[in-house]
């Protein structure tokens, strides 16, 4: 599944400009692509895939916010142990959970993004691979 | 996040399953009017369905009776709960679906050596406990379920106390979890400790961002030169989101019953999500995806056949592999 949307995605990143960009930010909308992809196909019963996709399809200079009727809790987690921090840091939506519930989301985080990069990875090789025929 | 069919030994109803799995979904909804909602449809029900006092039934009663604080949502209905024990006590097996609640009804009072009892549900999945039952408090290890209903119980020389025991079904659950974590960690059986996990888990989700950043820029390198088109890859049918999983290629009804996505994390196991699919719960990615390659072979000759007439020979290769990774891929 996410290789379909990965796939379809990349079509749509080289469509948008092919010669005219540089390569770094064809990077940039291909690694936008990778993280959208997995979040869609994680689904939307995960909290970081919600998180991620709000924080892609939250783009800079976006004022005006309807008013959401999910209310976000903020309260700031008492985060004593650094190890706890980081990991807060680097999953998506990670801020507002209790730590059982952080736990969780990241195995499934760990999961999906060790699938993105099996995919990636394949690709990458297939299209080397089809280089070096040449 | 916990099914309460299993603590209610099969006699919850829908009604509440669909509360708790809704609350399960990250819903900010509040604890407290999630179980009141299912307080008064339930208690009558699961009293009705279950013998439940116990043979210390006196001693509990006088424990709810001398109970004097209760938590501020709970006086408006205090009152008219302490009248009868039994209302009392239905009152008291209903809350404790929920851990933040476990804390603040029921003050177990030491001075009766009063033991809370806890049986393991039969499945030893369910994590859900009911505070209430006291039991004497020299009998050590869990008893045969009486009652179908899940308790937490004390081990003998240690600490009865309502804060205690939830504190240690947390430590429970967080340590459940990162076993979980170092299933999916390469190189971290041999790490013990909880910090150093925590770490490997940290570096290696660090480096798998890495990797991701890395490809993509590798990927926008090759890019250009990469000249394939999806719809001769894969056959537009495929091409559709179909969540249900359809027999889009053919498949074998089992096949059709595989989660919509491949990333059906063990955790669902327990949340018992209300999707109409059954999740296999005890395969992981890799057996997914050989399973489905194994059903597919079958399947793929024909399309490598097709691959090779459309495909112009250079892209040949690189379809083949690419179409190979996307049925591995497809539900």
């Amino acid at each position: 599944m996410v290789a379909l949307r990965f796939l379809r995605a990349l079509s749509l990143v080289r469509c948008s400009g092919p010669g005219a960009r540089s390569p770094s930010y064809r990077a940039r909308g291909i690694r936008r692509a990778a993280y959208a992809c997995m979040a869609a196909s994680a689904g939307p019963r995960r909290a970081w895939s919600r998180a991620l996709l709000r924080k892609i399809r939250r783009r800079p200079g976006r004022g005006l916010r309807r008013p959401r009727a999910v209310i976000r809790r903020r309260r700031p987690v008492g985060g004593g142990d650094p190890l706890e921090v980081a990991l807060r840091r680097l999953v998506p939506g990670g801020g507002c959970m209790e730590y059982c519930r952080l736990l969780e989301e990241a195995a499934d985080y760990v999961k999906c993004l060790a699938m993105q990069v099996r995919l990636m990875q394949t690709i990458v090789d297939s299209a080397s691979h089809v280089n070096s025929i040449d | 996040m916990y099914s309460t069919q299993q603590s209610e030994g099969g006699v919850g109803t829908s009604a509440s399953a669909g509360i708790v799995s809704d609350e399960c979904l990250g819903n900010t909804w509040d604890s407290l009017s999630v179980v009141q909602s299912m307080n008064f449809t339930e208690a009558n029900r699961i009293a009705s369905h279950r013998d439940i006092r116990l043979p210390l039934d006196h001693q509990l009663s006088g424990l709810v009776a001398g109970t004097a604080t209760l938590s501020p949502s709970d006086k408006g209905r205090s009152h008219e709960d302490m009248d009868s024990f039994p209302s009392s006590q239905r009152h008291r097996h209903n809350k404790r679906k929920i851990d933040s609640f476990q804390n603040q009804n029921v003050k177990v009072e030491e001075q009766h050596d009063v033991l809370l009892e806890s049986v393991k549900d039969p499945s030893g999945k369910d994590e859900k406990k009911q505070k209430n039952e006291i039991s004497n408090k020299n009998s050590k290890g869990p008893d045969a379920s009486k009652d179908d209903y899940i308790h937490v119980r004390a081990k003998r020389g240690q600490a009865t106390n309502s804060h205690s025991l939830a504190e240690r079904v947390r430590r429970e659950k967080i340590s459940e979890r990162m076993r979980l974590l170092q299933d999916l960690v390469p190189g971290c059986n041999k790490i013990n400790g909880k910090a150093m996990m925590l770490d490997e888990i940290i570096n290696y989700v660090q480096s798998l961002q890495c990797q991701v950043e890395f490809l993509s820029m590798k990927l926008a390198a090759v890019h250009p030169e990469m000249t394939f088109d999806l719809e001769r890859i894969v056959p537009k049918d495929v091409l559709q989101p179909c969540y249900g999983g359809s027999a889009v290629l053919g498949f074998s009804p089992g096949m059709s019953s595989f989660p919509p996505h491949l990333y059906a994390s063990a955790f669902q196991r327990i949340t018992q999500p209300g999707t109409p699919c059954v999740a296999p719960t005890s395969r992981d990615l890799q057996q997914d995806s050989l399973l489905e390659v194994s059903h597919l072979d079958q399947h793929l000759s024909p399309w490598q056949n097709e691959l090779h007439i459309m495909n112009p020979a250079p892209c040949e290769v690189a379809t083949d592999h690419i179409g190979s990774f996307l049925m591995a891929q497809t539900p």
